[in-house]
């Protein structure tokens, strides 16, 4: 029987095990993080569009704070979240955005001087101080009063993901990967670890720490069609349940994104329609701004996925051997634009 | 480019308390999207995942690091080995099952239900229909053969331990969705069109106490109004009119007014006045205020 001793068991190496797992092994403990895959391959690199942190440096950001962050989060969470929770996040994220900088994260910045943009299909023309030139810059999003998801282009979650990666190794944390957690070690309501397996060997090995965190991302891949890594498959979140003791919340949230490509399910970002791009039907007709006519194309994503759906069931989808569709237009953004902020999806 | 809308992101997860710890067993926690922290409820904004994991894994990444340096481990290695020779035993019964049924195509059906009868639009008998058909597939999962009978490098026998735990995920959700009759964010009930403030405004909690059973234990956390900074209202997009008001709302945006009119009177601060409404804790430096061009850390 193997067992492996540590202080602190962090089990997914995506984004936020490995962040966590700095705090640990940079506080003097001993922490391991395991990982179903090389953790630069983590589902979060994924991520394209950004990250939202009331930064508020560039022109149409200006006014921004963690007030607006902390009201755009609960109106999204259709007041199903935990204010204090959000409260806590919003003062954070701007913290977080100027240490990833530190530790390597290239985000993009503001330039000073006048740009050309695209706002509601038509071009605009935005003039950034000198002041705010070489500060971080934010784009659109959906369901946000301000730009405020600061990015690297469309690698928003690889640059995170790489940045955080190389800081646990700097701080030698000790990342192990290939290894599937299969249940939890738990006695009289505290958790010691976990049973292990490596999936190269097949051996079960238990891991017991004084604490451990679960980072192993979500489920999305219970569904048939999914943005989600084929590692996305809840086996945290089953080993959690399986204890019997501890419990899973709102597990019927689950978030539909209005624009995977048809049929591959692979994502075009939300900063497509962020930066100027809109959603067209069989006619080539712009469909949005009739639903919602406010926030048009950036209603919040429940809300455009479900006006989306509700308008091929009208018939106004696009008829393809993989089902209707509907059109992602972002032509209007020019190519020199599409080549250096939305390189992923061309 | 062709697009239509497709599973994306969980809100649901591991349920914690503010620290990121495990409501019921001490000593777990949980961050990212694999955590239901809660600050995306029903629907997440874009660019608040990645601002979650980074955030979380720096906010519950302490509270867990304190968690580690005030306790020891003091348990019996006689607990742990049992713990691996459950598992162990559990590989073995599954290598040794009589030819049986295909995972690869249950895990396949699990996935078109959810699609179907669990997706964007949802209501009362396609819920029942997928709770009851996923209830099935669990009970069919536990007789999957596995062709090959090498303990490594063996992709059959991954599924076959793995789909029974994806069924019982898949079984929460579909449950979940089929005992909330109400629509709130993500989650549409065509039967049930509004969000209903009044009966609804509460977290589900799914635990699975029996390992033989094929439905977990549903409870529910209230969310209470009260101690909201801002009280249910509309969104700003979507249809309107489309709310249950539950009678804590009027009341409490009433509170929330008069006491930010009395603080503003007496000159307080943004950050005063938000103390007042709904005071929340942050570890090191965290609650900080930050800096902005032009404003400074106003």
């Amino acid at each position: 029987m193997k067992i492996v001793y540590s202080d602190a068991l962090v089990i997914g190496g995506g984004l936020a095990g490995l962040r966590a797992g700095v705090v640990a092994q940079s506080s003097g403990l001993n922490c391991i993080v395991l990982s179903l895959v090389p953790v630069k391959r983590s589902h979060s690199a994924a991520a394209q569009g950004g990250m939202q942190a009331s930064v508020g440096n560039a022109k149409m950001s200006q006014g921004d704070n963690e007030d607006l962050h902390f009201m755009d989060t609960v109106k999204g969470s259709d007041w199903g979240c935990d204010q204090e929770v959000a409260r806590m996040f919003v003062n954070t994220a701007p913290k977080a955005i100027r240490e990833l900088a530190n530790w390597g994260v290239p985000w993009t910045r503001v330039r000073k001087g006048s740009h050309e943009i695209v706002l509601d299909t038509k071009k605009s023309t935005i003039t950034e101080s000198d002041e705010a030139h070489g500060l971080i810059t934010s784009r659109d999003f959906g369901g946000t009063k301000k730009w405020r998801t600061c990015y690297t282009a469309d690698a928003t979650g690889h640059t995170m993901l790489f940045a955080c990666a190389n800081e646990a190794i700097k701080h030698d944390v000790d990342v192990r990967d290939r290894k599937e957690v299969l249940s939890l070690i738990h006695k009289d309501e505290r958790c010691y670890g976990a049973v292990v397996r490596d999936l190269i060997t097949g051996e079960l090995e238990a891991y017991v720490a004084k604490g451990t965190c679960i980072s192993t991302g979500g489920y999305g891949r219970l569904y048939k069609t999914t943005t989600n890594a084929v590692i996305c498959e809840g086996t945290g979140q089953a080993a959690v349940l399986e204890t019997g003791v501890a419990t899973l919340g709102n597990m019927e949230a689950v978030q539909f994104h209005p624009t995977p490509i048809v049929p591959s399910g692979i994502l075009l970002t939300e900063g497509c329609r962020g930066d100027g791009g809109v959603l067209r039907d069989i006619d080539g007709y712009r469909f949005m701004p009739d639903y919602e006519p406010e926030k048009k194309d950036l209603a919040s994503r429940d809300v455009v996925s479900r006006r989306m759906m509700e308008h091929i069931r009208k018939g106004k989808g696009v008829p393809s051997p993989f089902g209707d569709h509907l059109w992602l237009d972002i032509s209007i953004l020019g190519i020199e634009h599409v080549s250096k902020n939305l390189r992923d999806v061309q | 480019m062709p697009v239509r809308p497709a599973q994306h992101y969980s809100m649901g997860g591991i349920r914690t308390n503010k620290t990121g710890e495990s409501q019921k067993l001490k000593g777990l926690f949980s961050c990212g999207e694999a955590a239901c922290w809660d600050m995306h409820g029903f629907n997440r904004l874009g660019g608040n995942s990645v601002s979650e994991a980074v955030v979380s894994g720096m906010i519950v990444g302490r509270y867990f690091t304190d968690y580690c340096l005030s306790h020891d481990t003091n348990i019996d290695t006689s607990i742990i080995h049992d713990a691996i020779t459950k598992q162990a035993d559990y590989i073995d019964e599954i290598l040794n099952r009589p030819e049986g049924e295909d995972i690869f195509e249950i895990k396949k059906r699990m996935q078109e239900i959810m699609d179907e009868k669990v997706g964007i639009f949802r209501n009362g008998d396609d819920l029942q229909s997928a709770v009851d058909e996923l209830q099935e597939l669990l009970t069919r999962s536990k007789k999957a053969s596995v062709k090959s009978k090498i303990k490594s490098g063996n992709p059959e026998l991954e599924e076959a331990y793995r789909v029974p735990k994806m069924l019982k995920l898949a079984i929460c959700v579909a449950h979940g969705a089929n005992q909330r009759t109400e629509s709130r964010g993500a989650h549409y009930r065509e039967d049930y069109l509004k969000r209903d403030d009044a009966n609804w405004l509460k977290r589900t909690l799914t635990a699975w106490p029996d390992e033989n059973a094929t439905l977990p234990e549903v409870s529910y956390e209230e969310i209470d109004i009260m101690t909201m900074e801002l009280p249910p209202a509309f969104r700003g997009y979507g249809a309107k009119g489309m709310t249950i008001e539950h009678e804590d709302s009027a009341k409490r945006q009433k509170e929330v007014d008069e006491i930010k009119k009395r603080l503003e009177k007496e000159g307080k601060d943004r950050f005063e006045i938000q103390d007042a409404l709904m005071p929340y804790d942050l570890p090191l430096n965290y609650k900080d205020k930050n800096e902005r061009i032009g404003v400074g850390h106003e």
